[in-house]
């Protein structure tokens, strides 16, 4: 993925990471929103609020999105 | 905006009564006049609604030396600029016409002349010189276009009751079409609901020469591969996209010589357009909105709020169920389209409002949902994609409740509506998988047809997933969604039946900024996880214009536009028309649908006063109203037709007849 992209997933995080009123659906929203922008399917296990709920949670899920950054 | 029709007539000398007639039927999209022009092998028909150059632009229009003729019906909104450019090149123009503009584009680029064009058109060109005739329509299909044949003659014309005038053209309801039609909602260009009746595909253009018909296509939406998206930033995507849509509203609010209104739903497309009208020209703007009687289906509140924030002069029409059903045979007859909704009907209600206020130009917000990801279908396709990766996950099933807060709030109701509903066909790589569920649901309705008017052996869903463009593999599913709908409902219904159609039944003209060539591109270009960021729909176009709307606007649940359907005919007593059209001998004797279904379907509607029925009856009423109207007005030929054109009639006459060669022809 380019650099670039990834910068602006890292952007976007914090407007898809507002939440609904329920930590579980949250983390759904969240994770349908990675799964589409890096074209990944994310493992049963991490489908949870804290996998998904923060920048942090989800950049230690997902370290290709920062390292190269 | 105005009707075109014509005929080309390789063996005879085309009649000049024939393209009258043909003026008549559709005079009410050119109420300001009309005009034809004839030689030994074509006449051009033409209706005209005056918008540009308001003193001139009688058409059929030539170029210098009458060797290129032009009738047209549409806006070519970049005319200054392409004007300016032909004159650099030589080209003489006598009046300010954008029709102007497109003869001398043909003779200047020839086909390429249509990728230069920012605008709505269906156009008939008659180059003399080469002996061709070309029959050419916009990008999305703003404008319609519709041809035939008879013997040797092609007959083309704006509405197909044009076509129906001339009594060697077969009526005929197409199986296949009707088989379309209750699967995608519309037919799919160049087929119509009418059998040897074909349309101008959108993007598309005809080329006519002797017995030679050559379809080509110039332009078809498209994506850029997933993960090349040009630019990545949401706020760079942002500031493009208002600039962008400010320019094409600019544009189609200020390229016109009569006065233009605008559309306010009460949704933020029209609030969008309007916004920028407001905030970035000078005029005074007045709107016009759409009220329901039924609390149900009425936004009067969203709509007041963005008049009084706008300071726009406001208006609006309440339309109760009733009014609906009284105006549906006039609705069909313009439709010229089965329909499975009755929401075309308040549209008509709407622009005659238009009409009456003075106003014969509107700029609406059509097309946004399509071009920037704003119907639910998409937020369905995205959840539905989601748990196709791992039908079995517990997790991913739950995604459906993010869909509707109801699903919330009815933990016991939202499992059992996702397993019945949203868990069919979930094939990750199906290319139609956003559309399946709309597909089904729809196609449910053929169960009614009668054996004769069945296409057998069609599967029109793999038909038209088979003619989607080879790159589209590589596209986000998202894109193939949005190319799914702005080839199949946005051509064939949102900017016909319920679009272009009810419009011009009151001769009023809609503009759509949306549509732009520049923001259509430039939207195809943004990352499909920006479009519908965390399942917001049409998020770049709320963050782009935040600042200009209220946020009561920007943040309600988008609301799809709905009206009264069963209601409309049971609610508040029945329409007259109602039991003539559909009693068990008229659908017998029209043979489309079996009878014994619709009459038990029409008694439970009747007991229930039209209200409470599911979504699949109210579905099943509408096909069978429209369906019936269509066929007691265009194949039985129970409506009268304009025999008149409007006038004043401008005759063009260069046939080769003895009085032609006594008196001496007009040019």
């Amino acid at each position: 993925m380019a650099q670039d992209a990834r910068i602006a997933i890292l952007n976007e995080l914090p407007d898809v990471l507002v939440g609904v009123g329920d930590p579980d659906l949250d983390a759904t929203r969240v994770a349908i929103y990675l799964e589409d922008a890096l074209d990944v399917v994310l493992p049963a296990e991490a489908l949870d609020r804290h996998h998904l709920g923060s920048v942090e949670a989800i950049t230690a899920l997902l370290p290709g999105l920062v390292e190269e950054s | 905006m105005c009707g075109i029709c014509g005929t080309h007539s390789p063996g005879s000398v085309p009649e000049v009564d024939a393209v009258t007639a043909m003026m008549a039927a559709i005079g009410h999209r050119g109420p300001d006049g009309s005009g034809y022009y004839r030689d030994e092998r074509v006449a051009l028909g033409h209706v005209r609604l005056a918008i540009i150059d308001t003193a001139h632009g009688e058409q059929p229009m030539c170029n210098e030396d009458g060797t290129v003729w032009v009738s047209f019906n549409g806006e070519i909104f970049n005319y200054v600029e392409l004007m300016a450019q032909l004159k650099d090149r030589g080209h003489v123009f006598a009046t300010h016409c954008d029709t102007e503009a497109i003869v001398h584009a043909w003779e200047e680029w020839g086909p390429g002349c249509f990728d230069r064009f920012n605008g709505q058109w269906a156009v008939a060109i008659w180059d003399r010189r080469a002996g061709e005739l070309v029959l050419s329509r916009d990008r999305f299909g703003v404008r319609p276009l519709y041809w035939t044949t008879a013997g040797d003659r092609l007959l083309f014309a704006s509405e197909v009751k044009a076509l129906f005038t001339d009594p060697a053209v077969t009526r005929e309801l197409d199986p296949i079409g009707l088989d379309q039609a209750l699967t995608f909602w519309s037919t799919v260009a160049p087929r119509t609901v009418f059998a040897g009746v074909r349309q101008v595909p959108p993007g598309s253009y005809l080329r006519v020469r002797g017995d030679s018909r050559e379809l080509h296509r110039y332009w078809e939406p498209g994506f850029p591969e997933r993960g090349t998206e040009p630019v990545q930033d949401i706020e760079e995507n942002a500031r493009l996209l208002r600039q962008a849509v400010v320019d094409a509203t600019r544009l189609r609010f200020l390229r016109s010589d009569v006065p233009v209104g605008a559309y306010l739903s009460g949704g933020i497309d029209s609030a969008v357009t309007a916004s920028a009208i407001a905030h970035f020209t000078d005029a005074d703007l007045h709107t016009f909105s759409l009220r329901f009687a039924d609390s149900e289906f009425d936004e009067g509140h969203y709509q007041r709020l963005m008049s009084q924030r706008l300071g726009t002069v406001h208006r609006d029409i309440v339309v109760s169920e009733r009014d609906i059903g009284e105006i549906l045979p006039e609705v069909v007859w313009h439709a010229e389209n089965p329909l499975l909704r009755m929401a075309p009907a308040p549209m008509f209600l709407l622009s005659r409002l238009v009409r009456q206020a003075g106003y014969k130009v509107v700029v609406t917000g059509e097309g946004a949902d399509e071009v920037l990801a704003g119907y639910d279908l998409f937020r369905e396709a995205r959840v539905r994609q989601f748990w196709a990766r791992d039908p079995g996950s517990p997790a991913r099933a739950r995604a459906v409740e993010l869909l509707y807060p109801w699903m919330r709030r009815s933990p016991n109701l939202a499992p059992a509506f996702a397993q019945s509903f949203f868990s069919r066909n979930l094939d990750p790589d199906d290319p139609a998988l956003s559309h399946r569920p709309r597909w089904d649901s729809t196609g449910v309705l053929k169960s009614m047809l009668a054996d004769t008017a069945r296409a057998t052996g069609l599967d029109a869903a793999a038909e038209l997933v088979a003619g989607m463009p080879a790159a589209s593999v590589g596209w986000d599913p998202l894109s193939r969604a949005q190319y799914l709908e702005m080839t199949t409902l946005l051509p064939g219904y949102i900017l016909a039946s319920q679009g272009d159609r009810m419009l011009m039944a009151n001769g009023v003209e809609g503009r759509f900024p949306f549509l732009d060539p520049n923001v259509a591109s430039l939207a195809a270009g943004f990352p499909a996880r920006q479009k519908l960021l965390g399942l917001d729909e049409k998020h770049l176009l709320k963050r782009a214009f935040a600042d200009l709307l209220p946020s009561e606007v920007v943040d309600r649940p988008k609301q799809p536009y709905r009206s009264p359907d069963a209601a409309s005919l049971f609610a508040q007593g029945s329409p007259d028309w109602l039991d003539d059209v559909t009693s068990e001998a008229a659908v017998e004797a029209a043979g489309v649908f079996r009878p014994a279904v619709t009459s038990r379907l029409l008694a439970k509607c009747r007991k229930a006063g039209g209200l409470g029925l599911s979504n699949t009856d109210n579905m099943r009423l509408a096909a069978i109203a429209s369906v019936q109207l269509l066929h007691h007005q265009f194949i039985a030929g129970r409506r009268t037709v304009p025999q008149t054109p409007p006038g004043p009639v401008a005759a063009f006459d260069h046939a080769p007849t003895k009085e032609n060669h006594e008196r001496g022809v007009r040019a």
